[in-house]
């Protein structure tokens, strides 16, 4: 009696545990599913894939410093969205022909361009910007 | 559609060389050998073909043709050794296990366990179809890096990745990589959620399946069932992060080290299958060059003293005959072309010790484990209250009966403990981050461990 009562107490309990972890699971991702938006960072840099070349350094310009959690979220889904281009944060010690803007609010592109040497190429929307170097 | 084709090549060759190796054995219940020969060749085939991939696209053939065609001759290679096998293979009968009155409704409360676990994982999937942090911004990109066309591949581990551990092994990111390549050039985010369930559900089955093999069906359910108590392991299931299949190595390398005492006549094969499964988990991870070497430890120490010498040659010979080929490839990752960013590498070895003299650092890491250790579960259904109730209710196995048990996979998990608490102390990144990982890692072979200190319900209701 004393193995049979504890054996079921355990099975109970398990069965109690997955109810309740699919119970919080599905409640969470109703309200909080996607809490660095990385499905919106990949949509909103698809056209830019298109855009930049598969085979060099690509530069990355952004209003979020990489120090804020939102900063890195949105470089680290930059990255994602764009690989295999590797992203380095400008100013960087590598040369960038190409370099990309990823902005939360309207940038101030002219203050863009004088900091990094820069000349807009295209204005994707959504604060998306690919810049050129200047001089190439 | 393509992916689940490679998904399918991987498992079934995974089956082949399980299945040839281990059908010598004679596991019983049968039911069990063949979930355990499933999963174990799931996870084994899953490495084997990420280790062909990164070979194959090292040699410069990105091609798909020829993609498929080192996965079939790998496929064919093993079904040939399969074949020859199957009739010389000559079964040592084990022993049926005595079952428990109550077996039935113990699958039936984990079957339905289970499917809610199942459900909440697709939940998760759906809402976070990219994975967790560090899955789109470490494992998945590395993927995207690894099923790329040209030389781009190669930037799965460049320097200028430093941010994202570029010099973590290949495994997780090179099956995916081939599951893509096998699609053509698109990369949904599909298949590395679907790679995720695969060492899931592997883990799972292979504890479920491995305990009821080892000791009997009743504490292989009763494991499965504190197992999905752990509700922040099944996180770490859903994040697509490479811990639950370093997880899965390290417990099927248990599983394989326990089995050679069960199997005293076919040890080598055996042994050579652990010898795979825990090079893989050096495939996997960086933490997993330290399973390794801690089961060749395991194997040494755990020998009687009075044989120790000659009988520890003969199975660390074929232990490492089995981990030859992930061990290489590993090595010459780590090696030869992964850079060098790892803090705890980089460091000096006088620095490393100044750590170990800093009180505080054992205090933060104890805190945190202990933290770790509480978020495991809930609180009123937590995995130690389980445990502690079964080990109430079952009692442990006196010691005299214990004698001649495996010591070699508790050896080996408790060297794997002390090993990552040095990592740690001497580490000088931030200490808490990656805690809860490490019991993503050790948690499914630590249930495996305690309940096979328990009596199984059947014996202890034969004799109250």
């Amino acid at each position: 009696m004393r193995v049979l009562s504890g054996v079921g107490l355990v099975a109970v309990l398990s069965l109690a545990a997955s109810l309740e972890y699919y119970r919080t699971t599905t409640l969470t991702n109703r309200t909080a599913g996607d809490p660095y938006a990385v499905e919106i960072q990949v949509q909103r840099l698809r056209e830019a894939a298109t855009i930049l070349p598969r085979d060099v350094l690509v530069g990355y310009v952004s209003d979020v410093p990489f120090e804020q959690v939102r900063g890195s979220a949105a470089f680290f889904g930059a990255q994602y969205a764009l690989a295999p281009r590797i992203l380095v944060e400008l100013p960087a010690r590598e040369s960038t022909d190409w370099v990309l803007g990823n902005f939360s609010k309207p940038a101030e592109v002219s203050a863009v361009e004088r900091r990094h040497q820069l000349k807009l190429a295209r204005d994707l929307g959504s604060g998306v910007l690919i810049f050129r170097r200047i001089g190439r | 559609m393509m992916a689940a084709v490679a998904f399918l090549v991987s498992i079934a060759t995974g089956w082949l060389v399980v299945d040839t190796l281990l059908r010598p054995v004679s596991l019983r219940p049968r039911w069990a050998a063949r979930v355990l020969t499933i999963a174990l060749g799931a996870g084994i085939g899953a490495g084997a073909t990420s280790v062909l991939y990164f070979l194959v696209r090292s040699a410069g053939l990105a091609g798909r043709g020829l993609l498929f065609a080192a996965d079939l001759m790998l496929f064919l290679a093993g079904g040939a050794v399969w074949l020859v096998f199957r009739d010389t293979a000559r079964p040592v009968e084990s022993p049926e296990k005595p079952g428990f009155r109550w077996n039935a409704a113990l699958a039936g409360a984990l079957t339905v366990g289970f499917l809610l676990v199942v459900l909440a994982f697709l939940s998760n999937t759906e809402a976070r179809i990219h994975g967790d942090w560090d899955a789109w911004s470490t494992w998945n990109v590395r993927a995207k890096f690894l099923a790329a066309d040209g030389e781009e591949w190669r930037n799965a581990w460049s320097p200028l990745l430093a941010k994202t551990h570029p010099d973590y092994p290949l495994l997780l990111p090179g099956f995916v990589a081939r599951a893509w390549r096998y699609g053509g050039k698109e990369t949904p985010p599909a298949v590395p959620a679907a790679a995720a369930f695969l060492f899931f559900a592997g883990t799972f089955a292979v504890l479920v399946s491995g305990f009821a093999v080892l000791r009997s069906t009743s504490l292989g359910l009763l494991a499965g069932c504190i197992l999905l108590a752990s509700t922040g392991f099944l996180s770490q299931g859903t994040s697509q992060y490479a811990d639950v299949p370093m997880g899965f190595y390290i417990l099927g390398t248990v599983v394989l080290l326990s089995l050679t005492h069960e199997a005293a006549e076919c040890r080598a094969n055996v042994l050579a299958l652990a010898g795979a499964t825990a090079s893989l988990a050096a495939w996997t991870k960086n933490e997993g060059l330290l399973f390794l070497a801690c089961s060749v430890a395991g194997i040494c120490i755990a020998q009687p003293r009075s044989r120790r010498v000659r009988t520890t040659a003969r199975l660390l010979a074929w232990f490492i005959f089995g981990s030859l080929p992930g061990l290489l490839v590993t090595l010459w990752f780590k090696l030869a072309l992964a850079p060098n960013v790892n803090p705890l590498t980089k460091q000096s070895v006088f620095e490393a010790m100044s750590r170990l003299a800093e009180a505080d650092r054992y205090f933060t890491i104890a805190r945190a484990l202990l933290s770790e250790l509480l978020m495991l579960g809930d609180p009123w259904t937590h995995p130690l209250l389980l445990l502690a109730i079964l080990a109430a209710t079952l009692r442990f196995i006196p010691e005299p009966e214990r004698r001649g048990y495996p010591l070699v996979a508790e050896v080996t998990l408790a060297l794997l403990v002390a090993g990552s608490a040095g990592a740690y102390l001497t580490t000088p990144s931030r200490l808490s981050i990656s805690l809860g990982r490490i019991f993503a890692q050790v948690w499914p072979a630590a249930i495996l461990l305690v309940l096979a200190a328990l009596r199984p319900p059947e014996a202890t209701t034969t004799t109250t």
